[in-house]
């Protein structure tokens, strides 16, 4: 039964991915022509036209056995391991799997020539026009270069700092994006939810609050702006962890109760309210994400359908609360791990180039915005390394220092943290390395240090200034690079 | 007293480890469990602190239901059961006295602890257990600079700062020669008698555990097959215990 399934869902995904490859063939032959193209006014139904194709050819390929789709997803059998090699097996141009990669591979790099414009013409006869730049690269203007030692400094210091201030955070992030720490963790499931929901209300509440007690100091001698950007990140985090507490308190003392009636109560009202508040930030923010337009957009402008949401949400969300016990196991530590890895990996993935041109809006220009940019990625990119090297540490000790009954606290600092210390040191001094490299960059957008002079100078084809910048990065970056090699040798 | 009652402990994945095993070690025992590898062994210990949570089944403690204990419950009955493990797990980077001084952790004041501050007497303590499995000269060196034998000890000086009414024993001695082994099991003896510590201890070598035990149980699969005293088991029960093919070999 189970074997029918796989073999169901792989011929599916086999197919379409024949689909795929036999669609992407006519698109791409297509594509190639797509300037002549474009200005057709049935030129989309070319292409699905091509897509159609696809799928006709695919279809068609079905039957005849071996498609390059089904071979990776593992539809064909391998021979048994008593009859292979028996006899000699048709050359991989004569079989249809080697003859679609074949077409595949010759189309797809046709169509990347073509699509990145390669141009013999030009390699073989202006060489002589890029010496006009290279002449004047390798004839350095040195009298720059004490400003631009200067700015190197800052650069230095931007790394530093930024790793520095990343390392904090990054090592608590790490303990709860490190599998092996916090799968175990389990809550009760209506103590999770009610402090869940009580912690968000307290988050909101904090933050409006702020908001009204800041609005009677406008256009007064106080600087409302900065009372008001101190007080509500505070008052979040008091009303976040303040009702959170009693909402605790509240559960447990329902739970502590015989009865577990009025426990299941609430955990099934704060499902409901749950469900609410999804419906409410989903929908708004799918609406404002798709139309492009304010956060608002749901709630306004769609007339009797923000209900309807609402309802829907509320009715799913009290479904899901009903048939839950509160005193259900409830995998919060997993939630957590999947929760933080996430954040960890859409941060990484935006470069620290990105962060800057969003720090630089908030921070204006100079290296304070770069420093963050750098900071923010730094704990990405630490957070992950860090908390790699919490899973893998020796668990032994962990059961054992557990098993004197410590508490998970006790647990971390006796038998965590003697473990990961010597690995954390070599990764930081790695980041700082990764991060001097990376300032260098982050000054091309107003983020401070010496890549700020670079561009200037290729802006203005100073070449023999730019000569200076690169050479001092170059060096800088060698030199440090083969610091932090040495002092990680020692450490390990 | 530790009551198990219909034990059993299938895995995620379905790894079925323990099937309704009943069991009742009475106060000053030295119970040694024996078995083939995979036949539950660890599994059974780790069940009675709680390290694996059982599927099925109770296991009772002085009166006292383990596996129904809050979290704050549990951490009060562990702190009076002492483990020692195949690999020792030391943290290799600390000194020895900081490992044996972890065996308190559950007594002292958490936040101390953290910083890493613990009262006198309770270094004095942890010298004092490292006297009486005689390393003491060793407690400001790393350990993972001792030998495998010294390591186990450092072990048993760590189970006893717990003051422990039971000690679980999880294959002591795999690691270690058999002459070591002999000095590691003669400790876990010497607390059993001298501080009538019930000790359960889980061994490969049979002549180990006739030499050890006041009473052997045997897994086989995940079931209890043999309980009884060491001079019970003869040549079929070993053949029932450890396969047709098997060969006594010994330790000396």
């Amino acid at each position: 039964m189970n074997n029918e399934v796989i073999t169901k869902k792989a011929r599916l995904q086999g197919f379409l991915l024949d689909w795929l490859i036999w669609a992407y063939i006519p698109v791409a032959l297509l594509y190639l022509f797509h300037k002549q193209l474009k200005d057709l006014p049935y030129v989309l139904w070319l292409y699905l036209g091509a897509v159609a194709v696809g799928l006709i050819v695919a279809l068609v390929l079905q039957s005849s056995g071996k498609t390059l789709g089904k071979r990776i997803t593992g539809q064909i059998p391998e021979e048994p391991i008593e009859t292979r090699g028996a006899e000699k097996g048709a050359p991989w141009y004569k079989t249809q799997v080697g003859i679609t990669a074949l077409i595949l591979g010759v189309v797809t790099f046709v169509l990347g020539w073509h699509i990145t414009e390669i141009n013999l013409y030009y390699v073989f006869t202006r060489a002589e026009k890029m010496t006009n730049m290279t002449d004047r690269l390798v004839r350095p203007y040195w009298p720059v270069i004490g400003s631009l030692i200067e700015k190197m400094i800052e650069t230095i210091f931007l790394a530093l700092m930024s790793t520095t201030l990343s390392i904090p955070i990054a090592v608590i992030v790490s303990f709860f994006a490190a599998r092996n720490l916090m799968y175990p963790l389990t809550t009760k499931w209506g103590k999770a939810l009610t402090t869940f929901m009580f912690a968000i209300v307290g988050g909101w509440l904090g933050g409006q609050i702020a908001g009204w007690l800041t609005a009677p100091l406008e256009d007064t001698i106080f600087d409302a702006q900065l009372i008001g950007g101190i007080l509500r990140p505070i008052l979040f985090l008091v009303g976040l962890f303040g009702l959170g507490y009693v909402g605790h308190r509240i559960i447990q003392a329902l739970l502590a109760r015989k009865g577990l009636a009025a426990a299941q109560v609430v955990t099934r009202l704060m499902g409901a309210v749950l469900g609410l508040v999804a419906a409410y930030v989903l929908a708004s923010a799918v609406s404002a994400v798709a139309f492009g337009a304010s956060w608002r957009i749901f709630v306004r402008d769609f007339g009797i359908w923000p209900y309807v949401v609402l309802a829907l949400g509320t009715i799913g969300g009290a479904i899901w609360g009903w048939n839950r016990h509160p005193n259900d196991e409830f995998a919060i530590g997993r939630l957590v791990y999947s929760v933080v890895r996430f954040i960890l990996n859409t941060t990484r993935s935006i470069e620290p180039f990105v962060w800057a041109l969003i720090f630089v809006t908030w921070f204006r220009l100079g290296p304070f915005p770069g420093t963050v940019a750098l900071m923010v990625h730094s704990v990405a990119a630490l957070g992950k390394l860090y908390s790699e090297q919490i899973e893998s540490i020796d668990p032994g000790p962990l059961e054992a220092v557990r098993a004197t009954g410590a508490n998970e606290i006790q647990t971390i600092t006796y038998a965590v943290i003697p473990q990961i210390i010597p690995p954390f040191i070599s990764f930081t001094i790695y980041r700082w390395d990764i991060n001097v490299r990376m300032s260098t960059i982050i000054g091309l957008v107003g983020g401070g240090g010496i890549g700020q002079m670079l561009f200037q100078f290729q802006n203005l084809a100073q070449w023999r200034k730019t000569s200076v910048a690169v050479i001092l990065i170059v060096a800088v970056v060698m030199t440090l690079d083969n610091i932090s090699a040495r002092i990680r040798e020692k450490i390990i | 007293m530790l009551e198990i009652k219909h034990l059993t402990k299938v895995y995620e994945g379905g790894v079925q480890a323990l099937t309704d095993v009943s069991l009742t070690v009475e106060d000053g025992e030295f119970l040694v469990v024996i078995g083939l590898s995979g036949s539950g062994k660890s599994t059974l210990m780790r069940c009675i602190n709680r390290l694996i949570e059982p599927t099925e089944g109770q296991i009772i403690y002085n009166g006292e239901d383990i596996t129904a204990a809050p979290p704050e419950q549990l951490r009060l009955v562990r702190r009076k059961i002492g483990m020692v493990f195949q690999h020792f797990n030391l943290v290799r980077r600390s000194t020895v006295l900081t490992n044996v001084l972890s065996g308190r952790l559950g007594y002292v004041n958490p936040w101390a602890s953290v910083l890493h501050r613990f009262p006198k007497e309770e270094t004095e303590r942890a010298m004092h257990n490292l006297e009486r499995v005689g390393i003491a000269e060793k407690a400001y060196a790393r350990a993972d600079e001792l030998s495998g034998g010294q390591q186990q000890r450092v072990g048993i000086a760590r189970a006893l700062m717990q003051e422990p009414e039971l000690v679980l024993a999880d294959e002591p001695v795999s690691a270690l020669d058999p002459a070591t082994s002999h000095s590691v099991l003669r400790y876990l003896e010497q607390i059993n008698r001298e501080d009538g510590i019930t000790v359960i201890c889980n061994l490969h070598f049979l002549d180990l555990a006739r030499r050890y035990g006041t009473r052997i149980v045997a897994l086989k699969d995940g079931r209890l097959i043999f309980d009884g005293k060491p001079d019970e088991i003869d040549r079929d029960r070993f053949k029932e215990i450890y396969g047709e093919e098997a060969q006594e070999v010994g330790v000396n």
